[in-house]
C-alpha cells in the first residue's frame, strides 16, 4: 500500500465524519431505512418443487399448504416457515432393521414368520407436522396390530398360498382406516408381504408337504397321460375295425356283383341254347366232382339192396390214404 | 457528568425492556401451557399463540406436549384366556394430555404418565382377555375372531380411570401382537410338524387314489370305444351282406329255375371232396349220361 493510498483513506474518513456532523439526522434515517429494507427482504423465501411449506405466526399454524414458488413472510421471530418434501414415497418395513421377520400366530394355531413392506407418504401436511410425536411409529404399530388380526383369521395354508394377496389389500385398508381415525397426516400407499414362511424348526415338515403335493400332481399327470395314450390307441383300433368291416362289406358286395354279372352272362348264353348249355355246365361240373370223389356203382335189380358194410370196409381201408 | 447520567439511563431502560419481555410468551402449535404464580398453578390453559403474563419472577410458564403420543409396551406380558390358555400379549396405547392441571398434579411428566398407563392398561388387558376364549383371538373361521371388539373393550376399560385420575386421554389401546409363551413353543412346533406329516400323507394317498380312478376310467372308456367299434363294424358288415343278398336276389329273379340249377352245381363242388363216396345206381340218369353220353 502506498503512502498516497493511506492518505486517501484518511481523507475519506475525514470526509465521512464531516458529513455525519453536518447531516446527522438524515444519515441516521437513511441507515434505519436500509436496515428495515434488509429485514423485509429477509422475509422473502422460496418453496422448491415437490415441497410444501407450513407458515407459523407467533407459534400458531396459519397455513399448511404453501405451494412451490416465491413467497413472503414477516421477519424471523414473528413468522416461521417449515418446508418438507410431501410427494416423496417413503418406505419402511415391519420387522425393522435388526430382525428379518416378525413372528405371528395363524388362525389354526401355527406360528408363522413374516415381514411387510410399507410405502407411504405425507398426506395432510398440517396434521403430520403437529398432530403426533411420530406418525411413523403410530403407523408401524397400527399395521402390526392389523396384521396380527388378519393372520389370526386364516389357517396357515391359506396365508402361505392364496390368502396372501387378500391380506395385503385388507391390511392397507384396515391400517389407513385406523390412521384416519387418529386424523393422521400419513397416507399408506401399499402394504406388501415380502416374506412369509414357517418357523425354522418346522420348515422341513412344510417342505415335505410341498413335495407330497407335487408328487400327487405328478402321479395324476402320469395317469392322465396314460389315459390319453390308451384312449388314442383305442380310437385308432376302433378306426381300424371300422375300415376292416367296410372293406369286408365292400368285398362282399363286389363278390356278389361279380357272381351276379357272371350269372347274367351265363344266363344270356343259356337263353340262346338252353339244352346244350345246361348239359355242358352239368357235365363239366360232374367231371370235376366225380374226379375228386370215389364212385360206387350198383344195380339194385341184379345185386339186391346195397350192403353198407362193404362201403364201411372200403372206407376204412382208404381212410389212412 | 451529563454524559454519565445519559448512559445510566440508557442501561436502565434496556434492563427494563428485557424484564418486560418476560411478560410475553409464545405457545407453539404443538403445545399448550399453563402459568404458575409463585409456583401455584393458575386455572387458565393457553392455546398456541402469543400471550401475556406477569413478568419474572411472578409467573412462570409450564408447557405441555399436545401431540398424539404413543406408549408401546415393547415387551409381552403373559395373560390367561377364559379357557385357561396362556398367551403372550404386547399392546400399545395412543394417548394425549387431556387435563393439564390434573396431569401436572398427579403424574408431573411423561415418564410418570407412562408408569400409570402401564398399570392401567395391563389391568384392563388382563380383565378383558380373561373374558374371551382363545378362539376369539385366533380362529381359522375369520368372522369368529373378535379382536376389534376386544381392543374396544380394553380401550373402554382404560379411558375413564386415566381421564379422571391423571388427566390423560387414552384414544386407543390395541393388542399389537400375541404369541405363545416360550415354554409352549416347542410343543406348538411339534404339533405343527405332526400336522404337516398328516397332510403330506394325505396328499400321497390322494395322489394314489386319483391315479387309480383315472386308470379305472381309462380301462372303462377304452373298452367302451372298442365295443362300440365292434358293433359299428358288425352293422357295416350286415349292410354289406344285405346288399349282396339283394344283388343275388335280383340275379335269381331273372330266371329262378336256371339259378337253382347253377347254384346246385356250385354246391356239388363244395359238398363233394376226396373223402366222399358217391353211390350211383347203374340205372340212374347220371350214370346213363356218363355211360352213354345222353339220358
Amino acid at each position: 500500500m502506498s503512502r498516497d493510498d493511506v492518505s486517501l483513506d484518511v481523507q475519506l474518513i475525514q470526509r465521512a465524519v464531516r458529513l455525519w456532523r453536518r447531516r446527522r439526522k438524515s444519515v441516521a434515517l437513511a441507515l434505519i431505512a436500509l436496515a428495515l429494507l434488509l429485514t423485509l427482504l429477509s422475509g422473502v423465501y422460496t418453496v422448491p418443487v415437490n415441497q410444501t411449506g407450513a407458515l407459523f405466526f407467533l407459534g400458531r399454524l396459519v397455513d399448511d399448504n404453501i405451494e412451490p414458488g416465491i413467497h413472503f413472510k414477516l421477519p424471523a421471530p414473528l413468522q416461521r416457515v417449515q418446508l418438507m418434501n410431501t410427494s416423496e414415497v417413503r418406505r419402511t418395513n415391519l420387522a425393522g432393521q435388526w430382525r428379518e421377520t416378525v413372528s405371528m400366530i395363524t388362525g389354526d394355531e401355527n406360528i408363522i414368520e413374516l415381514d411387510v413392506a410399507l410405502q407411504y407418504k405425507i398426506g395432510n401436511f398440517g396434521p403430520f407436522l403437529i398432530g403426533a410425536e411420530s406418525w411413523e411409529e403410530v403407523m408401524r404399530l397400527v399395521v402390526t396390530s392389523s396384521m396380527t388380526e388378519l393372520t389370526a383369521r386364516m389357517p396357515v395354508d391359506e396365508i402361505l398360498t392364496t390368502g396372501k394377496s387378500k391380506i395385503q389389500i385388507d391390511l392397507r385398508t384396515l391400517a389407513q382406516h385406523k390412521l384416519d381415525e387418529y386424523t393422521s397426516g400419513l397416507t399408506v400407499l401399499s402394504t406388501t408381504i415380502v416374506a412369509v414362511k414357517p418357523p425354522r424348526e418346522a420348515a422341513a415338515s412344510f417342505r415335505r408337504v410341498a413335495d407330497a403335493k407335487s408328487e400327487k400332481a405328478k402321479k395324476v399327470n402320469v395317469a392322465q397321460a396314460e389315459y390319453r395314450r390308451n384312449l388314442a390307441q383305442a380310437r385308432g383300433e376302433a378306426e381300424r375295425l371300422q375300415r376292416d368291416a367296410e372293406s369286408a362289406s365292400e368285398e362282399r358286395i363286389k363278390k356278389a356283383q361279380g357272381d351276379a354279372d357272371r350269372y347274367m352272362s351265363i344266363l344270356a348264353e343259356y337263353r340262346q341254347a338252353r339244352e346244350v348249355t345246361r348239359l355242358n355246365l352239368y357235365m363239366k361240373r360232374m367231371e370235376e366232382v366225380i374226379n375228386k370223389a370215389r364212385v360206387v356203382l350198383f344195380n339194385p335189380r341184379e345185386q339186391g339192396p346195397l350192403d353198407l358194410n362193404l362201403l364201411k370196409a372200403k372206407n376204412k381201408k382208404d381212410s389212412p390214404k | 457528568m451529563k454524559r454519565w447520567q445519559k448512559l445510566t439511563f440508557l442501561l436502565l431502560l434496556l434492563i427494563a425492556l428485557v424484564w418486560l419481555s418476560t411478560a410475553i410468551f409464545i405457545v407453539q402449535a404443538t403445545e399448550t401451557a399453563i402459568l404458575t404464580r409463585f409456583s401455584r398453578p393458575l386455572p387458565t390453559v393457553f392455546q398456541p399463540g402469543p400471550h401475556f403474563k406477569l413478568p419474572w419472577p411472578v409467573d412462570s410458564v409450564i408447557r405441555f406436549d399436545q401431540r398424539l403420543l404413543v406408549f408401546n409396551f415393547n415387551s409381552a406380558t403373559e395373560f390367561l384366556t377364559q379357557d385357561k390358555k396362556n398367551i403372550l400379549i404386547n399392546s400399545f396405547a395412543v394417548w394425549k394430555i387431556d387435563d393439564q392441571h390434573k396431569f401436572l398434579a398427579t403424574v408431573r411428566n411423561r415418564q410418570g404418565a407412562e408408569a400409570r398407563l402401564l398399570d392401567i392398561i395391563t389391568a384392563a388387558v388382563g380383565e378383558v382377555v380373561g373374558k374371551y376364549a382363545l378362539t376369539a383371538f385366533i380362529n381359522p373361521a375369520g368372522e369368529q375372531v373378535r379382536l376389534a371388539e376386544i381392543n374396544q373393550q380394553i380401550t373402554d376399560a382404560c379411558t375413564g380411570v386415566a381421564r379422571e385420575n391423571y388427566g390423560l386421554n387414552i384414544i386407543d389401546v390395541r393388542i399389537n401382537s400375541f404369541n405363545f409363551p416360550p415354554q409352549n413353543r416347542a410343543s406348538v412346533i411339534k404339533r405343527m410338524q405332526a400336522e404337516r406329516d398328516r397332510i403330506a400323507t394325505q396328499y400321497r394317498a390322494e395322489g394314489d387314489e386319483e391315479a387309480l380312478k383315472i386308470q379305472a376310467s381309462t380301462e372303462l372308456e377304452t373298452r367302451k370305444i372298442l365295443a362300440e367299434a365292434n358293433r359299428e363294424a358288425e352293422i357295416i358288415r350286415g349292410r354289406g351282406e344285405a346288399e349282396a343278398i339283394k344283388i343275388y336276389g335280383a340275379a335269381y329273379r331273372a330266371d329262378p329255375e336256371f339259378y337253382r340249377f347253377l347254384r346246385t352245381l356250385e354246391a356239388y363242388n363244395k359238398i363233394i371232396d376226396p373223402n366222399t363216396t358217391i353211390i350211383l345206381r347203374s340205372d340212374s340218369e347220371l350214370w346213363k349220361m356218363i355211360d352213354r353220353g345222353a339220358p
